[in-house]
Order: structure tokens, then sequence, then C-alpha cells
């Protein structure tokens, strides 16, 4: 982990030299893992308070809505806005996945990787409604 | 209604039942038996196809949006205008499959097999091909704009007429591979491999091309216009008609390279003097055959012949000036070359420029006619017997009324001979 923030400390560019990635790939992959610590650097003792499923539910709702985003750029002609929408919405189901991880939720991770997003969306839905349920 | 289960599904299969547009959205086949499956036009939109088998399957037609494929074996499948954006087909068998028209947007393919696959015409913008297998594989007239084929190995891969833009091909293996007539603006190519590849009009405006190996390439008219070179090997690659900014690094430019128009060998110049003399003027023939007509030059009224194998480059006005051009003699009108009120015989045409002629036949039996993004032109042109071969490329400017080749005089002939 130590290893992995050292490395996502420099920029896009000196990432991808460094571990031999595609420049794109390694800015988004930079872009996504800050975007998570300087999230979890915010938190505040709401999380201990209120419990993890307070912060899932806030980025479900995140990528709810861009793939609402996605979806309304699907119908575009444009090709340049669905690449960045198709974009943010993997950036989403990225952040998402590491809040999971970050709990310890490696089932319903392994369980996730194999739907689709609205399918991601909807079995987190229910994931969720049985956490506050129990 | 209760979907079907995958017990039932891998039966009616097996009884070799018709599972055209069945409903399998969200079905979990995970490694489900389904070889030689009729599914064309079904609908497995977010299915778990997960290590499945759908080897010769016929899915033509079908959406599988957001499917995890992954793993799979869809060796020689039917996959024709399928719809798979994306879909996750990490490390899947694709070996012979047939992709054709099919969406591939933003699918994920990394490392999957897709040797000898047709993917003619496919959508594969933002797909992600690193360290795939793609030898032999047919990309012509694919969109593949923003993909990534970083890593993959793509020998006598075909991407004719392809479109590559911002696409990533570092350290792809592209030996022996078409990319005739591709797009590759600004494409990224560091520490490719692209000995022996045909990359004729190629257009690679832009592109990162550090450590790219071109050895042996047939680089004939390609575009490298604000490309990047560092260390890049170029030796003994076919160059004529390229376009290459002025400055280059040294280790680049003193390879040597087949300026001939023919790719035949018959003239070997360097890079360096090549692009001090375009016309590749190591003798006086080369000399001889090149014409430049400079930025701020202005011919007026003038009448201009040019024999065979001649070259002729404008970067500034001829203005009501006629061009008799020999069949196999090139005229190339520069980015900032005009050619008002000219009429021109013959030749080879390639337009970067402006060709304007709007009140009369402007190009008169042109053998071929090219036009690039930043060409415009305004024009009647009369095709030879022969025919014109055409080229233009997405965002050329066109107001071109083309009249057919005159019909043979057989008639007339067969009358005079009576």
């Amino acid at each position: 982990m130590k290893r992995l923030v050292m490395m996502l400390g420099f920029a896009g560019l000196m990432l991808a030299q460094r571990v031999s990635a595609d420049r794109d790939q390694a800015d988004q992959v930079a872009t996504t893992f800050r975007g998570y610590l300087s999230a979890r650097a915010l938190r505040g003792p709401d999380m201990v308070i209120l419990g993890k499923s307070r912060a899932i539910k806030e980025r479900l709702r995140a990528l709810e809505a861009s793939a609402d985003d996605f979806e309304r750029a699907s119908e575009s002609e444009d090709p340049e806005a669905r690449r960045h929408a198709r974009r943010k919405r993997q950036a989403e189901v990225a952040q998402l996945n590491l809040l999971l991880a970050e709990f310890g939720e490696a089932s319903i991770l392994t369980e996730i990787e194999r739907c689709s997003v609205q399918g991601k969306i909807e079995r987190l839905g229910r994931w969720l409604s049985e956490i506050d349920a129990s | 209604m209760d979907k079907p289960s995958r017990a039932s599904i891998e039966q009616r299969v097996k009884k070799g039942e018709d599972l055209a547009r069945c409903d399998l959205r969200q079905a979990n086949l995970a490694g489900a038996k389904l070889a030689g499956a009729k599914l064309a036009r079904a609908d497995l939109e977010g299915a778990n196809l997960e290590n499945a088998d759908l080897s010769g399957a016929d899915l033509s037609g079908a959406s599988l949006r957001e499917a995890f494929i992954a793993g799979a074996n869809l060796e020689g499948a039917l996959l024709k205008k399928a719809d798979l954006d994306g879909a996750v087909l990490r490390a899947a068998r694709l070996k012979k499959a047939d992709l054709s028209r099919a969406n591939l947007e933003g699918t994920n393919l990394e490392a999957a097999d897709l040797e000898k696959a047709k993917l003619k015409y496919a959508q594969l913008d933002s797909a992600n091909l690193a360290t795939a297998q793609l030898a032999g594989a047919n990309f012509s007239q694919a969109d593949l704009d923003s993909a990534c084929l970083a890593g993959a190995r793509a020998e006598r891969a075909n991407f004719a007429r392809a479109s590559l833009s911002n696409a990533s091909l570092d350290e792809g293996n592209f030996r022996d591979a078409i990319f005739d007539e591709s797009v590759m603006r600004s494409a990224s190519a560091k520490r490719a491999n692209f000995q022996g590849a045909s990359l004729i009009q190629a257009d690679l405006e832009k592109a990162s091309c550090d450590q790219a190996d071109f050895t042996r390439a047939d680089l004939r008219r390609v575009r490298f216009t604000g490309a990047k070179f560092g260390k890049t090997m170029i030796e003994s690659a076919r160059v004529f008609g390229i376009e290459i900014a002025q400055v280059l690094p040294d280790d680049f430019a003193g390879q040597r390279c087949d300026l001939s128009r023919e790719a035949d060998g018959s003239r070997w110049v360097t890079l360096a003097k090549f692009i001090k003399n375009p016309g590749g003027g190591e003798d006086g023939e080369e000399q001889r055959l090149r014409r430049y007509v400079g930025p701020g030059d202005i011919l007026r009224n003038a009448e201009l012949s040019f024999e065979n194998g001649a070259e002729v480059q404008v970067d500034g006005l001829l203005d009501h000036c006629e061009l008799n051009m020999a069949e196999d003699a090139s005229l190339i009108i520069g980015e900032t070359g005009v050619l008002e009120n000219c009429r021109v015989v013959g030749g080879r045409v390639r337009v970067n420029g402006c060709f304007l002629e709007r009140s009369r036949v402007g190009l008169d039996g042109p053998v071929e006619l090219v036009v690039s993004k930043q060409g415009a032109v305004a024009t009647t042109l009369q095709q030879p017997a022969t025919e014109t071969h055409f080229g233009f490329a997405a965002g050329c400017r066109l107001r071109l009324y083309i009249k057919d080749p005159p019909k043979p005089a057989e008639d007339n002939h067969a009358a005079a001979t009576n």
C-alpha cells in the first residue's frame, strides 16, 4: 500500500514509465487513486458513527449519476462525449471497488465484478438494504 | 415469465434448437457448454458467460452489451454486427471469429486471442486490446480511435484504411502488418515494431515514434508532419513522397532509405539528404525531375509540361496556368499551395492545399486524385478512359463534379474501317 501511495505521488507520465503502462491508463489509475486517497483523508468521524453503508451509498449514487450520463451520451453522435462519459463511469466503478476493498468486502466485490454496471447498481442496492435491515 | 435455466439452455443447444432472439439478459451461463449454439439476435445483455464454450456459435446481431465473457471460447464464432459495447472479453479465445461490423466500443479484450479474426468495419473506439494476440487479423476500415493496442502481437494483421487516432500502439509487434491509408494522428507508437510493415499513404501526424522500428517498412507518401522521433529506426525503409519535418535527430536522419517511386531499391539516399532535397538528388537525373514552387512564389499565365517520373510540389500560387503532366508525373499541392483557375491534364494529383477552377474542367484525365484532410477542391474532373483512382480523407472539402470516362468510340472506329 505504502509503495502504491508513493508510486501515485508521481505524475501520470512518470507512473507510465515506471510500470511500462500506456499513458492514458496510467493517468486514469493515478487520478482514481488520488481521488480515493483525498476522499479518505477528508472522511470525518461520521464513518465510525454511521457505518460504512452511508459511504458506500454515496459512491453508489455517484455511480448511478455517471451511468445515467453515459446512457445519455451513448445516444449522441459525438464519439468524444461517449469516450468522456465512459471514462467517468469507469472511474466511478473503480472508486466503488476501492471503497469495498478498504472495508474488506471481498465477497460482494468478486460478485459484482461479473455484473454489468446496471447489475452492479441493483446488486449493491439489495446488499445495502440487507445490511441496513440486519 | 421465468428465464430459462442454464441446464435447459445447454439441453436445447445440444438438440440443435434455434435460440434466435432468445431473451437471456443477465443470465448466469458461466462455464456453459454452448458450442455451435444458434443465438442470432439473442439478447444476452449483462449475461455472465465466463469460461463458456461458444465455439462455432452463431451470435450474429446478438446483444452482448456489458456481458462478462472472460476466458470464454469463441473460436470460429459468428459475431457479425453483434453489440459488445462495454463487454469483458479478457483472455477470451476468438481465433478466426467473425466480428465484422460488430460494436466493440469500450470492450475489454486484454490478452484475448484474435488470431486471424475478421474485424472489418468493426467499431473499437476506446477498446482495450493490450497484449492481445492479433496475428493475421483483419481490422481494415475499423474504427480504433483511442483504443489501446499496447504490447499487442499483430504480425501480418491488416489495418488498411483503419482509424487509429490517439490509439496506443506502444511496444506492439506489427511486423509485416498493413496500415495503408490508415489514419494514426497523435497515436503513440513508442518502441513498436513495424519491420517490413506497409504504411503507404498513412497519416501519422503528431504521432510519437520514439524507439519505433520501421526497418524495411514501406513508408511511401506517409505523413509524419509534427511526429516525434527519438532513436527511431528507419533503415532500408521505402520513403518516396514521405512528408516529414526538416529537423530530425541525427541518429534517425543518418539512416539509408530507398527513394525509388516503385520501391524497387533503384535509388538509395540517407534520410538527411532526402530532407535537404525531397527529390532525392543524389544524381542529376533526380534534380532534373524535381520542380518546386515555394511559399510566396506566384506563377501566372504559364504553360508547363512535365515528363514521366517528374514531381512538382506547389507551396505558392499558380494562377491561370496549364500543366500538362505525363501519366507517371506527380503534382503535390502543399498545405500553403493554391492553384486558381488552372487546368491540369493527366498525372497523379495530391491536394493538401487548394485547387479552385469552377468555370471549366480543371482536372482533365488524372490517373489519381488524393485529397488530404486539409485539402480543398472545387472543380470539374473529367476521368480518363482508365478511370481515376480517388482517395478522399475525412474532413477534406470538395465541390467536385466528376465526369464519367469517355465511351470507347467502337462504333465510329467500326464505321471508319468499313
